[in-house]
């Protein structure tokens, strides 16, 4: 019901105005709160992100101190989830998984962005040569075997979670030149634009203060979605060994250590595989939910 | 529904653990052919031209044959040369060849074989991986088609033993150059087929001049994802694993009656290597107190979950001349401290950790980091390839501290060496490794070497960690494999399956 | 027509240009020397020079791109620094088993994933649908090496249905290599079934819901029948299109998988030669994908704009 705020027939009416089309691109949010998969998608997030934030500055153990006489402990109050093979606190070990992961995806999505919209809004400002020349790169990039790749650059410049960030971010970079540009694109007829245009502000001046907004919508949606490829793309890597390095860890790594004990401390491999799991259900959800409330022709029916 | 679903998975998991004893694991036992597992892929067949110890896991004595052979007590045995004779200046050897013995490309092996197998490692343009093997030959010559007559030039007491590598096998005239894809020995397997990235196959060879094997075929299957090593044996589509990738499975396959598991020996000691000209670690008492720092224990049950074998010095505990010298930097965090002080490094100080890809490396290497950093020293752990280690570290002493495991036999010569990784120079072990090369009787090479161990072990060149265990995991009925591993080889001419 | 058809083909020709200089450029820099990981610790320095001769790796960089790439053009790939066999054979040998794999792993997901839509876009809001679209949700968070890890787990050791790993070649034991490829090919079409599955269901619900399909409902079309006459086929153009995407990610994104179920696939193929530094295998392997992958999009691309004119401006 609370849908019905932008029906369709109100949209035709509004079609040229700026306002209207600024307040619906952020409405949405408000909005959102209703639907039950992004509550969902959002607390399981918000549960990875507090998490891995906290790990941050504060662990309940430390697990750069290994202790062997402490391994393969039960759960207990002292250790949530019990101890791992080198007597680490599990429950420590999955929030500095959670950490890396969300630096990982974060950075990664960030790269994609900071990189990939300017490029998109070039190319959809410009269109001709510009355009032609950055989505042949945009190709170019698609084309190169993603995880070979980052395989590559790790190979090349170590180990290290830095290089797993720039391994996947480049991937990244075609993403969101391609949302930037459609989405600028479809803007292109819009009033608002020309009129901005007749009044004497500057391409960039428009870009920011009229094209931007306006698509912070499609951006915030396909980033989440990112989000939640970026941190399967970690988990991949960090499984195959590259990626995050002692003292930190990372859940693809904990997976890989422990995967030969399935039979005797199934816990140490089903737990970090439950944590991928939860938080990228949880990016997904949330990207979902918003993307639904997006569409208007999936809007429309559900009204 | 994250709860649920786990729940459902462990359930799974608890499920499958019922069933799993019921299961026969018993794919081969009728037939006479053998599905074996290796961890690593040889990056081709051809011993005379790579260090790889995987070619010599399949070829060593199964496809190629040397002038002798080592066993698996590491002892030297006659092989391709029937016996032989040592001149009184112990300048010459001759050895005399079986006759009738015949490479798998039909050519016949004798003494020219012998003289161009020779030749070829020593020239100039060799790309032999151990040619120091041959350092001592002067010269190699064909009295006779079945007699060889080597002359060195000076006396050594390895030449029976260096001739029993891998590296030096006799190889035919006629295929040499083609050994890298299509090997070519005396062996009693021919070479059969090579599914890159999966297996090498190789059959009985019906002409082989000794006694025959009773194994008809062969696949040497290469896995080195320890998962998928204990998923193959458990499910039975590996009959034996040898160098078993997964240490903390093991005890799982010990309580199995449908599986064998062999804890044996074999040549890798196991050392944190320290760069001794570098910073702190050229202080003598810094890398005591590293050594102090370290409990051998803790690191062969939490790298190796309980299997190997501590050691003080680098030379094998197996070994007759061994002397142990574990005790002679105990476990003492506190003494640690006060060799560090005295060193003038109270406050601690930072080091690299340069780690290869094997488990025992990346294991040992965050205990390791975290031992030493009870003791002050912060470690920053770097892991690497193998190529990158070989360049940086082995190549161009880019590091502070590494983990490796040497795994030639009887390598303690190394620390004699100009300018290898450790840094070491000390003209009183070079010394005493000169005498060991030009003495021959057994007891008194045993004293030099026990001298040589408490020399290194008292200039604490390294932190002498633990010998690498040799574990192979086989069906309870397949017998005859090798329970040590004196080199790097799997025989597999006395395998059998029991009825 | 042809003035596109022309400029497409030169920037796809420049584009395939740049993308050898970067490759080669950037496997230049890789660390490490080949010729002393083969000869390994104990090698002499004679031997290592010796081997850097003859694996040609002490030419200028420059004649060594050149050599390269005027060797590709003529379909050779080279001579693998550590197999010592062509480059092309290697390619040819892998790409019997990962073509198949990705095969299958297609057509079980589209399997899985087309019927999983169908149910759910016709069931639309009823509990089937949202007991669906969870179960679907979680399918796609799963990483499909820890699905492989599980698949071995219970089908190959607990319950010895199927071989946890390895390859068994094709002109062998048909059956066998058959055999070998259900468990890796079910763990990387489950995920991809669930996209297939939402995607199907979008996209039909989209459809069911324009004019043409109301109008043929009104003349009295059953349901059914309207849903699959109507419906499913004109749904299956976005689903045709993702699948497409996932083919190339298929025949060299599956490393992981490949690791998990050691088949001696592409990307494996591929990750083993960047730690042996066979430098020679990773330029190859990644320069033939490449020019697949752009090959692929340049016949998307004029297949669009045969059917749609608009296009051919851009």
């Amino acid at each position: 019901m609370v849908k019905k705020t932008v029906s369709s027939d109100k949209r035709k009416d509004t079609r040229f105005s700026e306002l209207e089309d600024r307040a619906r691109s952020w409405q949405f949010f408000k909005v959102a709160l209703h639907s039950k998969s992004f509550i969902l998608g959002a607390a399981l997030s918000f549960l990875i992100i507090t998490l891995g934030v906290i790990a941050i500055f504060w662990l309940p153990h430390d697990i750069s101190k290994l202790s062997v006489m402490n391994r393969f402990k039960a759960p207990s109050f002292v250790y949530l989830l019990g101890t791992d093979q080198y007597g680490r606190d599990i429950f420590s070990m999955l929030m500095s998984g959670a950490r890396t992961s969300l630096i990982v995806s974060l950075f990664a999505v960030g790269i994609g962005m900071v990189i990939g919209v300017p490029l998109g809004l070039l190319a959809a400002g410009r269109r001709g040569i510009y355009d032609i020349i950055f989505m042949r790169f945009n190709d170019l990039i698609f084309a190169f075997p993603s995880v070979l790749i980052a395989i590559l650059i790790t190979s090349v410049y170590g180990q290290a979670l830095i290089n797993a960030v720039i391994a996947i971010g480049i991937f990244n970079i075609p993403v969101f030149v391609r949302v930037a540009r459609g989405g600028a694109l479809s803007l292109l007829g819009k009033e608002y634009l020309l009129a901005a245009r007749l009044a004497g502000k500057g391409r960039l001046r428009i870009t920011l203060e009229h094209v931007l907004p306006n698509i912070a919508n499609l951006l915030i949606v396909q980033a989440s979605i990112q989000l939640s490829m970026a941190i399967l793309a970690e988990a991949g890597l960090s499984y195959l060994g590259l990626g995050a390095q002692p003292p930190l860890t990372s859940w693809g790594k904990m997976l890989n250590e422990s995967q030969t004990m399935i039979s005797f401390a199934p816990q140490l491999a089903i737990l970090p595989g439950l944590a991928i799991v939860i938080s990228v259900l949880g990016f997904n959800l949330m990207g979902d939910g918003l993307r639904d409330l997006l569409d208007p022709k999936l809007r429309r029916r559900v009204s | 529904m994250g709860q649920l679903y786990k729940y459902m998975l462990i359930a799974l998991f608890m499920t499958s653990y019922l069933i799993l004893p019921v299961k026969l694991a018993m794919a081969n036992a009728s037939t006479n052919s053998l599905n074996i597992g290796i961890a690593l892929e040889p990056p081709h067949l051809d011993p005379t031209a790579s260090a790889a110890g995987a070619i010599d896991s399949i070829s060593y004595v199964n496809i190629y044959e040397g002038l002798t052979r080592i066993d698996e007590h590491g002892e030297v045995q006659p092989l391709l040369a029937k016996f032989w004779n040592v001149s009184k200046d112990g300048l010459t050897y001759t050895f005399h060849l079986h006759e009738n013995v015949a490479f798998h490309d039909g050519s016949a092996m004798n003494c020219e074989a012998v003289k161009f197998s020779l030749d070829r490692a020593r020239a100039s343009d060799s790309v032999n991986a151990q040619k120091q093997l041959f350092k001592s030959i002067e010269s190699v010559n064909c009295p006779g088609p079945y007699e060889v007559v080597v002359r060195l030039n000076h006396r050594s007491g390895s030449l029976l033993y260096n001739l029993g590598w891998g590296d030096a096998v006799i190889v035919s005239p006629k295929s040499a150059n083609d050994n890298k894809s299509n090997p070519v020995g005396t062996g009693p397997f021919r070479f059969q087929k090579w599914q890159k990235g999966q297996q090498v196959t190789i059959i009985r060879n019906d002409q082989y001049w000794g006694p025959k094997p009773s194994l008809d075929k062969v696949a040497f299957k290469f896995i080195s994802n320890p998962n998928a090593a204990l998923a193959a044996i458990l499910s039975g589509d590996l009959d034996a694993f040898s160098g078993f990738p997964a240490p903390e499975a093991l005890m799982q396959l010990m309580t199995n009656d449908q599986f064998q598991v062999d804890i044996g020996t074999s040549e890798g000691e196991t050392i944190l290597a320290m760069n001794n000209k570098k910073g702190p670690l050229a202080n003598l008492k810094v890398r005591q107190a590293i050594a102090h720092a370290i409990k051998r224990q803790f690191l062969i049950e939490g790298a190796m979950f309980g299997f190997g074998k501590p050691i003080g010095s680098h030379f094998a505990p197996h070994h007759p001349a061994y002397v142990d010298l574990t005790g002679l930097y105990p476990y003492d965090p506190q003494k640690a401290k006060e060799l560090l002080k005295e060193a003038g490094y109270e406050g601690g100080f930072d080091l690299t950790l340069k780690l290869p890809p094997p488990s025992y490396a990346r294991r040992s290497g965050e205990l390791i980091a975290s031992e030493l950093s009870q003791v002050g020293i912060n470690v920053t752990i770097i892991p690497v390839e193998w190529a990158q280690w070989l360049s940086d570290v082995f190549k161009n002493k880019d590091y502070d501290l590494t983990i490796v495991s040497h795994t030639e036999p009887m390598d303690i010569g190394i620390y004699a060496r100009d300018d290898y990784y450790f840094n070491y120079e000390s003209d009183a072990f070079k010394a005493v490794m000169e005498q060991l090369e030009r003495t021959e009787e057994t007891s008194a090479r045993f004293e030099l070497m026990k001298k040589a161990q408490v020399m290194i072990a008292k200039d604490c060149v390294n932190a002498f960690l633990f010998q690498l265990p040799h574990t192979t995991v086989r069906n309870a009925k397949l017998q005859g494999l090798w329970v040590n591993a004196p080199i790097q080889a799997i025989d597999l001419t006395t395998v059998q399956w029991s009825q | 027509m042809l003035r596109y058809v022309l400029l497409r083909l030169s920037s796809l020709v420049v584009t395939l240009f740049i993308a050898s200089i970067l490759l080669f450029l950037f496997i230049e820099v890789l660390p490490g020397d080949p010729a002393q990981l083969m000869l390994g610790m104990n090698a002499d320095p004679q031997s290592i020079l010796a081997l850097r001769h003859n694996l040609g790796l002490d030419q200028p960089l420059f004649w060594r791109y050149i050599h390269w790439i005027t060797q590709m053009l003529q379909g050779d790939f080279g001579i693998s620094y550590t197999y010592d066999v062509s480059v092309g054979e290697l390619i040819r040998e892998r790409l019997a088993v990962s073509i198949p794999l990705a095969l299958f792993a297609l057509f079980l997901s589209i399997g899985i994933g087309l019927p999983l839509g169908v149910i759910a876009a016709r069931n639309r809001g009823r509990w089937l649908d949202r007991v669906l679209m969870s179960t679907l949700q979680i399918g796609m968070a799963i990483p499909n090496f820890w699905l492989g890890l599980v698949l071995i787990f219970v089908c190959a050791v607990s319950l010895g249905l199927l071989p946890s790993g390895g390859f068994t070649a094709w002109n062998e034991d048909f059956f066998a290599a058959f055999r070998a490829l259900i468990l890796p090919s079910l763990a990387l079409a489950l995920p991809q079934s669930a996209i297939i599955a939402r995607v199907m269901r979008s996209s039909l619900i989209d459809k069911l819901g324009e004019d043409y399909v109301r109008t043929a409902r009104a003349k009295g079309l059953s349901k059914n029948r309207c849903l699959w006459h109507h419906g499913v086929r004109n749904a299956l153009i976005p689903v045709l299109t993702i699948l497409g995407l996932q083919f190339s990610f298929l025949i060299a994104g599956t490393v992981i998988i490949e690791s998990v179920f050691y088949l001696p696939g592409l990307g494996r193929l591929v990750f083993q030669a960047i730690s042996q530094r066979d430098l020679i295998v990773v330029k190859g392997v990644v320069m033939l994908l490449v020019t697949m992958t752009i090959t692929i999009s340049f016949i998307i691309d004029i297949a669009y704009a045969l059917v749609d004119p608009r296009l051919r401006s851009a």
